[in-house]
């Protein structure tokens, strides 16, 4: 048994052998590097081109398998100098590489390439599907310990779901299968197995299921602007009626309670000169004689309009106001015979109202107040 | 000094030999591995990756990388004497012995890794390194067994 071992005891002492020629065992980077193996194909290492800008670093490496180092043949450039290089995988080994400025070593490191791996997505994902359930079943990839990620969505959600199995071969409960789902899967590695420094792989295309059949789409797009248009329609409706109903509101406000005419407007001076007392005001506009006797009387005159008679100073002198028979004369009045000659004479078209030698008619919805 | 260095490290590779790991059963090591063995590595890490170190020891099938997984677990090296007391060699003992018919495991003699002890601050380092192995060496086992 132990010649079965002696190689791989002397591989282990040869390689310890390597480092500690190197003397890089936990040594601070110089250069930012990055590594990601892409599916156990190839892998790509960049290297920060910042620190060295305007050099070309020189890239040289040896996996497990190879017997002596050799150079990148590979180089990935920007902006005319190295940054990176792109290498072939064979399998699950370890990796060493230098990174040089002509003769000067600048980093030199040892890694097991699993440990930046990035998977390929799964592909021709199947669906199964029984009552309300599905099983998304994909071909595993050739190495193990990687959890298989299924994230769906049915067109009434907004956050994916997901489900993982160690095989490609998830299966998901409760599902209406009436409704349509999107399903989409990718590959991730399982940290105690691969450290936490991998990649998930990227999202396989979104595919579409409804009623256990595949569909080109969820009509997600078509349905919704749908459903805005209804809510549209059904907004704008609402605000039209609301605004109708406020028209219509006013509009019966103001046939119950009319605006009544502000006095002040009609009367100037009536309440800013005598405080209201009508009968001042109309002796120092007017000089009315028979006013009095026209308050004596208790006649309702009952305003359908104002009519305004505002006479000048110069001619409030002349008396005077006679009324038709809207205030019709009082018996003192007839006893004084004081009465305006046109006094109570009959309407033509209208009452007339004499006011300091002039004769006005007034129509039916004109009236005059004292 | 590199000289006796590798002296030490073909006595310690003597010692493995002596045992070759193909009768374990490799479903079961794994099992426990995952449940137990490695959270006390990254416990022993305490946040520090292992790929912060150079990782270059290869192991090809899971028998190889359990005979290398045992000998830096349960022998000392330079720099390192005191990884067999941790909790994880802890462990990894009673797994291997556990699920390796015939392994005998390692009896490890308190008195001596007391007097280790005191040098462990210095020696913190060197013995995370060795870890950073270790946990490689166990990756690579559980992704191929």
């Amino acid at each position: 048994m132990r010649t079965v071992f002696l190689p791989c005891a002397a591989a282990a002492l040869f390689l310890l052998g390597r480092v500690t020629a190197s003397g890089d065992a936990g040594q601070e980077p110089v250069l930012q590097v990055r590594i990601v193996n892409f599916n156990f194909e190839t892998v790509r290492v960049t290297w920060s081109p910042s620190r060295y800008s305007g050099t070309n670093l020189t890239f040289v490496y040896k996996l497990s398998s190879d017997e002596a180092s050799r150079p990148c043949c590979n180089y990935i450039v920007h902006e005319g100098h190295t940054a990176g290089c792109l290498l072939e995988a064979r399998k699950d080994e370890i990796l060493c590489f230098s990174l040089g400025n002509g003769t000067d070593i600048l980093f030199r490191k040892c890694e097991w390439i699993s440990a930046y791996l990035k998977p390929s997505s799964p592909e021709d994902l199947n669906f199964r599907w029984h009552e309300d359930a599905v099983t998304v079943t994909c071909s595993d990839l050739p190495y193990k310990r990687l959890l298989y990620e299924i994230q769906y969505k049915s067109v009434f959600d907004t956050e994916w779901q997901s489900k993982e199995g160690e095989t490609c071969n998830v299966t998901i409960q409760a599902l209406d299968s009436e409704k349509c789902y999107f399903f989409r899967a990718r590959v991730k590695t399982l940290e105690s197995s691969y450290g936490s420094d991998t990649y998930p792989s990227d999202w396989s295309k979104v595919t579409h299921q409804q009623r256990g059949e595949l569909r080109d789409s969820c009509q997600e797009k078509r349905l919704f602007p749908k459903f805005i248009l209804i809510c549209g329609m059904i907004a704008l409706l609402t605000v039209s009626l609301l605004l109708l109903s406020l028209w219509k509101v006013r509009r019966l406000h103001k046939c119950l309670m009319p605006s009544v005419p502000d006095p002040k407007l009609t009367f100037p001076g009536l309440f800013e000169l005598h405080r209201g007392n009508f009968q001042e005001w109309i002796k120092d506009t007017q000089n009315v004689s028979h006013v009095a006797k026209t308050e004596a009387t208790e006649q309702e005159c009952v305003p359908e309009e104002t009519l305004v008679v505002q006479l000048q100073k110069a001619e409030a002198e002349m008396p005077i106001v006679t009324t038709g028979p809207l205030c019709p004369a009082t018996e003192g009045e007839e006893a004084s015979g004081d009465a305006s000659p046109v006094a109570c004479q009959p309407p033509q078209g209208g009452e007339v109202v004499s006011l300091g030698g002039f004769t006005f008619v007034m129509t039916d919805n004109s009236y005059m107040l004292l | 000094m590199v000289f006796f260095r590798k002296i030490f490290i073909l006595q310690l590779v003597g010692l493995v030999l002596t045992y070759n790991f193909t009768d374990c059963d490799f479903g079961k090591i794994r099992k426990k591995y995952q449940e137990v063995i490695y959270q006390a590595l990254n416990k022993y890490m305490n946040g520090v990756k292992s790929t912060e170190f150079n990782n270059y020891i290869y192991c090809e099938d899971p028998p190889d990388c359990l005979a290398k997984i045992d000998l830096i677990t349960f022998y000392p090296t330079h720099g390192c004497t005191t990884l067999a007391k941790e909790i994880f060699a802890i462990r990894t003992n009673a797994t291997l012995t556990l699920q390796c018919p015939g392994y005998s495991g390692t009896q490890i003699n308190n008195t001596q890794a007391k007097k280790k002890r005191k040098k462990r601050q210095v020696t913190t380092n060197k013995c995370r390194e060795q870890v950073s192995h270790l946990m490689e060496l166990w990756r690579r086992f559980s992704r191929i067994s």
